[in-house]
């Protein structure tokens, strides 16, 4: 029901302006050590801010790839040693501190940007770079009964989402950033995913990168997805959701040398009522040379069954 | 006191549209997360059951025994099971999964499962699109005999390198002593693709309150994983009062 051809070219249509030349950014290679050095100093002032009892220099429960700090009420924050990303959570439960009522957006942008101002998110970043607001997520309860009366959702809580731009390109991949905030306008967690943070140096340009036409990357996401559906593409319907063109972040747990241009994009396969649906990301490189190693897909570690 | 838990994990389809059962894609991150959710629960102390791949993984693990299924052998002898594949939903509700062999049959229907009983599931957590749209929640009612909650999808879930960590992340979620509601929605969710993810399950009538619900008695507030918090207790269905839900959008 869709082509690669007509799945090429909606891609092609959703990127906007790509740069003909794109820098690629070295980062700092930090060791796990001088990692949580940095956090432990930035948590403990987050949580004096946000008024979360937690003594982060008393020293965390170190594990294979993450320490974690615990507070007497709950709270919470945990440091990945690869990639320098860190959480802070106040320990409040997750269905306290509720909302009134289901504010309007605006109100709640408002909510998330006051508590991010509060923290100084927007100091996390050298001057050069940016983190700026990007989507609001809502969290949300409701319920019915035995006959079916059901109740008026609750908004639980409101998540800030914000976005790191480097050289003015957005870095891709988990938000940079993420606020979320109660009722009453308390934190309740923070995550920071920020690949380039303030003071630690890097940022040097390594390389000057020819990028790739959008239309020869879209071609290449298109049949990475045929190659998927086993060459029955058009038994399905695909659903271009976007085609993004930046820097790319890969997972809170690996290192990452450099930032690299990289085309990313969100697509979806509808096979119909009766059989599937499924939503892809996929990543293809942003310049005719790669420099950005992607993670692969593994195999299983689960054991033969036997009969 | 620790969880034991289940895993069953199916990457590739060919064989389902080779028959001509579906024109689902493969995956290319199931194992990536199925196996660092196994890794991570595992290191923290609780203890894998059995971790079933590809066309080791099998429709009647899940369906009532009741009903010619095996579920008294599978999926309800664990307190925690989780599962990644392709799903979708029927218009009454019921979650549907897909397996890349017919043992007994290719799909799994919601109606056909019946977990807790007089066994161990307590939480049932499927990686899959679409097995629970808001619309139609109360149609996964019939699955909670003392199970206490269902974590799902009620749109899309993204396979791709934004959520390849997602299985590490609810399972360090939940060692960490988050509630098992909230590890799954923040463990699923990567606040850039919208993984729809939502949490369903019983409570009391006390809890339901006429309507206007008392959230910080819900499961959803109170459970968590064996040894890592506070966890309710079973509800048979005469106890329960209501379905609640949780869940994210963007």
């Amino acid at each position: 029901m869709t082509t690669t051809k007509e799945l090429t070219e909606k891609l092609a249509s959703l990127v906007g302006d790509v740069p003909d030349v794109t820098e690629v950014v070295e980062l700092a290679a930090l060791r796990p050590e001088e990692v949580l050095r940095r956090n432990e100093k930035v948590l403990a002032d987050l949580a004096r801010t946000a008024e979360i009892s937690l003594e982060v220099d008393k020293g965390g429960e170190r594990l294979k790839e993450r320490t974690v700090y615990r507070g007497e009420d709950g709270g919470r924050a945990v440091t990945f040693h690869a990639s320098g990303a860190f959480t802070l959570l106040s320990g409040a439960d997750p269905l306290d501190d509720l909302f009134a009522e289901v504010a309007p957006d605006d109100v709640l942008r408002k909510a998330v940007d006051s508590v991010a101002d509060q923290l100084g998110l927007t100091g996390f970043v050298d001057k050069e770079d940016t983190l700026a607001f990007e989507r609001l997520w809502k969290l949300k309860a409701a319920g019915a009964d035995r006959e079916g009366k059901l109740s008026d959702p609750v908004l639980t809580r409101a998540v800030g989402a914000y976005r790191q731009s480097v050289r003015d390109l957005p870095v891709l991949g988990r938000s940079s950033a993420s606020v979320e905030v109660t009722g009453s306008g308390r934190l309740s967690q923070l995550t920071v995913t920020l690949r380039r943070f303030a003071g630690d140096g890097g940022g040097s340009t390594l390389e000057k990168a020819r990028s790739r036409k959008p239309d020869e990357a879209a071609a290449d996401v298109a049949a990475r997805l045929s190659r998927l559906l086993g060459g029955q593409e058009e038994d399905v319907v695909l659903d271009a959701q976007s085609f993004a063109f930046g820097y790319l972040s890969l997972g809170r747990r690996r290192a990452q040398a450099l930032l690299a241009p990289m085309y990313v994009a969100a697509v979806t396969v509808d096979g119909g009522p009766e059989r599937e649906r499924s939503a892809h990301v996929i990543a293809v490189t942003g310049s005719e040379q790669q420099y950005l190693k992607l993670p692969t897909g593994v195999r299983p570690t689960a054991t033969p069954r036997v009969a | 006191m620790a969880a034991t838990f289940g895993v069953e994990a199916i990457r590739h389809f060919g064989n389902a549209r080779a028959n001509g059962i579906s024109t689902a894609a493969d995956l290319t991150y199931t194992f990536n997360r199925s196996n660092g959710f196994d890794e991570e629960l595992r290191d923290a102390g609780h203890s894998r059951a059995w971790y079933w791949s590809e066309q080791d993984c099998w429709e009647n693990d899940i369906q009532d025994s009741s009903g010619g299924g095996d579920d008294a052998t599978w999926v309800d002898t664990v307190d925690l099971f989780w599962i990644e594949t392709h799903g979708n939903h029927t218009a009454d509700g019921q979650a549907r999964l897909l397996y890349d062999t017919p043992q007994d049959q290719w799909r799994t229907f919601s109606g056909t499962w019946e977990l807790g009983e007089n066994w161990n599931a307590e939480w049932v957590m499927a990686y899959s699109c679409d097995t629970a749209p808001l619309g139609t929640l109360t149609g996964l009612w019939n699955i909670f005999n003392r199970l206490h909650l269902y974590c799902g999808a009620w749109e899309e879930m993204w396979d791709g390198i934004t959520t390849d960590e997602c299985g590490e992340d609810v399972a360090d979620n939940l060692t960490d002593g988050d509630t098992v509601s909230s590890a799954w929605i923040d463990g699923v969710s990567d606040w850039y693709f919208d993984n729809h993810p939502v949490v369903v399950g019983p409570s009391t009538s006390q809890t339901w309150n006429g309507g206007s619900v008392i959230w910080p008695l819900s499961t959803h507030n109170r459970d968590h994983l064996w040894g890592e918090g506070s966890v309710t207790a079973d509800l048979s269905p005469s106890q329960q009062g209501c379905l609640l839900w949780r869940w994210a959008e963007g």
